[in-house]
């Protein structure tokens, strides 16, 4: 997505509706590789995906609620201590 | 499997509300909760990732924000380099992978940290109709 600002001077959100569109083809080309190699839980994938596709249409419809900027900070702090706990593993 | 789809459901929360990609969030949830090793869990990950994906991009073409023709090339050209990257994610230990991973966490952390404190302090736009819908989904890191 930065390389379709950068470099081809598109705007944020076409960036972002086109860069998701390519990640469909990648993701799934990946997906399909790593199955070769027997590394794919598709039944995890499964109930993972559909509901994270619930999860992202109310996290959009919450954006203009909440304090994206305090929840952002805090997510940022998760992220770290999920990190380390992913290190610990 | 109730552990899954919580983490399903809460990566998707984050990415819609905060532009970060599900991934992030996807793989440590495996590997942490349900005890995947690193390369299943990114591999997993992968597979989740494109149902979000296709509706995020079904939503943001509905705004005109996808141009086909760039996204087509983009992800046949991509194939390419995604075959190489699992190749070599297999050729390296879950350790290795798994140490990287966490780097990037840490990176996309920052990132976060860095946005948020760039943004001036007026309060958000009001919210209309048209503005609620036409966010990004799925963020920079999907």
């Amino acid at each position: 997505m930065p390389l379709l600002v950068l470099w081809l001077g598109y705007g944020p959100r076409e960036a972002t509706g086109t860069s998701l569109a390519a990640i469909v083809f990648v993701a799934a080309f990946a997906a399909a590789t790593q199955g070769a190699y027997g590394n794919v839980h598709v039944l995890d994938a499964v109930l993972m995906g559909v509901p994270a596709v619930g999860g992202v249409l109310i996290g959009t419809s919450l954006q203009q609620r909440l304090p994206t900027r305090t929840i952002s900070l805090l997510f940022a702090v998760v992220l770290v201590a999920s990190a380390v706990e992913l290190l610990a593993q | 499997m109730i552990g899954v789809i919580a983490i399903g459901l809460c990566a998707g929360v984050v990415a819609g509300l905060l532009g970060v990609g599900g991934g992030v969030l996807f793989v440590p949830g495996l590997v942490i909760l349900l005890g995947l090793g690193q390369h299943q869990a990114e591999a997993t990950s992968l597979l989740a990732i494109v149902p979000v994906a296709i509706v995020g991009t079904i939503r943001q073409d509905r705004y005109g924000n996808v141009r086909r023709d760039d996204a087509l090339l983009m992800g046949l050209l991509s194939i390419a380099g995604a075959g190489a990257g699992v190749a070599l994610a297999n050729a390296l230990s879950g350790t290795v992978l798994r140490d990287g991973f966490a780097l990037l966490m840490v990176l996309v952390a920052a990132q976060l940290v860095r946005k948020s404190l760039a943004e001036p302090g007026h309060p958000d736009p009001p919210a209309d109709e048209a503005s609620l819908g036409n966010r990004p989904i799925g963020g920079d890191s999907a």
